[in-house]
């Protein structure tokens, strides 16, 4: 049987999450620590990034590396349905995977969080994210004036 | 490798809509349309999508998948309707305050702004501002627009919907070509028009985005010939010319610039008097369809301006199934070329030497007429600084 090796990561909340090389590899800033002080049998904090949301991302991270060879279609479903997640879930997956540095992850998310705000309003957009409306009402209604083609 | 060893020393940000990287990553996916909607989410989000920066790079972004844009010809008056075209969907969206009656239509599509001529009478403005009276709710096109015998130059960017009518030029009875230049900065661009003074002797003029005015660069024997397009490459505009030399037609091309500097380039020898001049990556191309030799095709690039190097890239027939008529311009999209007659496009990629046709808008009749097409790009770019 071929030796793997392996890394430990230990989360925010201080669970271990042992795991093969090559799935932590994809993880830029991960990939960086190993490369540069190459630890053996060291545990590696991520500090950022607690115990569910690192154990989703990993979740990607082994999908993305085990199904190199699987074919595009299956691929897109797979990631589909993985940032079909609520909107907090989402906020702590782009947060860890902009922290690990693991582009296609950031880009997923991206994508996904894009896509939900393409046809709303300000008021519906502001509602799923929970952002505060900080313009006053007349600010608000010379948007409506200068840009209410674009509201319809 | 500093950067990656501070992001281990982290801090817990409260909303992923406050880290700015995160945040253009995300906007920067979505269209112009959207965009507009959320700038006005709050204050934050309105500062980050109005920055030179944000809007920088959404074009950079929105280049690498160009469309097209062109317009019908209509009698029925109203507004430009421009169609701009992907490979599936065709979005209409019409310019508030470009009455499309009568216009001249397009000259030139630039980082997502549109440059229009219109030769409109004051009378006729009159007459659609009657009939349709509040299509110039956004307008000061109609309002300053009432003069005569001068063209009237507007900048439009049909994805914001903004729209500049350039301050007049002087009247003259033979208002002439008119080209646009833009760059170095995303906020500059130059529009250059030709006015006949006496045989042989043109006068030129420059309307600047920075300054906002026109002035004379002085005058040149040249003028660009009447039906030819133009180009813009790294700042330099190239148009087709046609001069008499010993009693022979000779076409050639006139160039200016950045320092307003003209230029006359030979084109090759055997080429026709009416060829259509294109940007192939980055290079002033010559296309020529040879109508008598079925509907062959040349593209000759460029290889130095100063000795008027031209090297033969490309040959090709426009397959007689399509019946096209004589080909009246050719626009570039990528590897793409777009030939068009005022009824049929059809589309040539160069990669594959394959040929389609590009099906307008299917809700319409075929006999209607369809102008100039372009390549074009939305951006969030203002037409005035």
């Amino acid at each position: 049987m071929a030796f793997t090796k392996k890394v430990t990561l230990k989360s925010s909340d201080g669970e271990l999450f042992i795991i093969d090389r090559a799935v932590a590899l994809q993880s830029r800033t991960i990939q960086y620590v190993l490369e540069d002080t190459n630890p053996v049998d060291a545990i590696i904090p991520v500090p950022a990034v607690d115990a569910r949301t690192l154990s989703k991302v990993l979740e990607y991270c082994k999908k993305h590396l085990i199904d190199l060879n699987t074919d595009f279609e299956d691929y897109s479903k797979w990631d589909k349905d993985f940032v079909d997640a609520e909107v907090w879930m989402l906020y702590d997956l782009i947060m860890a995977a902009d922290y690990l540095h693991i582009p296609p992850l950031i880009d997923l998310i991206c994508d996904k969080i894009a896509s939900m705000f393409k046809g709303q309003t300000p008021d519906k957009i502001r509602e799923i994210f929970n952002i505060d409306n900080d313009f006053s009402k007349e600010e608000e209604e010379d948007f409506k004036k200068k840009s209410g083609w674009a509201f319809k | 490798m500093d950067d990656y060893g501070s992001k281990l020393k982290y801090t817990q940000n409260e909303n992923v809509f406050e880290v700015e990287e995160i945040l253009t990553n995300i906007l920067l996916r979505l269209p112009v349309k959207s965009l507009l909607i959320c700038k006005s989410v709050c204050k934050y989000w309105w500062s980050l999508i109005c920055s030179r920066s944000f809007m920088n790079l959404h074009l950079i972004q929105s280049q690498e998948n160009p469309t097209y844009v062109f317009h019908r010809y209509t009698l029925r008056g109203g507004n430009i309707h421009l169609l701009t075209k992907t490979d599936e969907e065709t979005t209409e969206r019409f310019l508030p305050g470009c009455p499309g009656f009568y216009s001249k239509g397009m000259i030139c599509s630039f980082n997502g702004l549109i440059c229009c001529i219109d030769m409109q009478s004051h009378f006729l403005r009159k007459r659609i501002q009657r009939k349709t009276p509040d299509i110039h709710i956004y307008n000061p096109v109609i309002v300053k627009g009432l003069r005569r015998r001068t063209l009237d130059i507007l900048i439009c960017n049909p994805a914001t919907q903004q729209v500049l009518l350039l301050p007049p030029t002087p009247e003259s009875n033979y208002p002439g070509k008119v080209g646009v230049s833009f760059g170095p900065t995303i906020n500059e661009y130059k529009v250059f028009q030709f006015f006949y003074t006496e045989v042989h002797l043109y006068e030129c003029l420059v309307y600047s985005s920075i300054t906002g005015s026109w002035k004379s660069i002085g005058t040149i024997a040249h003028s660009p010939s009447g039906s030819s397009n133009h180009v813009c490459i790294n700042g330099i505009v190239y148009w087709f010319s046609i001069s008499r030399i010993d009693g022979r037609l000779v076409g050639h091309i006139l160039a200016v610039d950045r320092e307003e500097k003209f230029s006359i380039i030979r084109i090759p020898e055997e080429e026709t008097l009416d060829p259509f001049l294109v940007n192939l990556e980055g290079c002033l191309c010559l296309v020529s369809v040879h109508k008598l030799d079925q509907n062959r095709f040349d593209i000759w690039a460029l290889q130095d301006s100063m000795e008027s190097v031209w090297i033969k890239k490309w040959s090709d027939y426009i397959p007689s199934t399509f019946d096209i008529e004589p080909v009246t311009s050719v626009a570039v999209r990528k590897n793409e070329i777009l030939f068009a007659d005022p009824k049929l496009y059809v589309l040539y990629n160069m990669r594959t030497r394959s040929w389609r046709n590009f099906n307008r808008d299917r809700k319409h009749g075929t006999e209607e007429l369809f102008s100039v097409p372009m390549a074009y790009t939305e951006s969030l770019l203002p037409c005035k600084y």
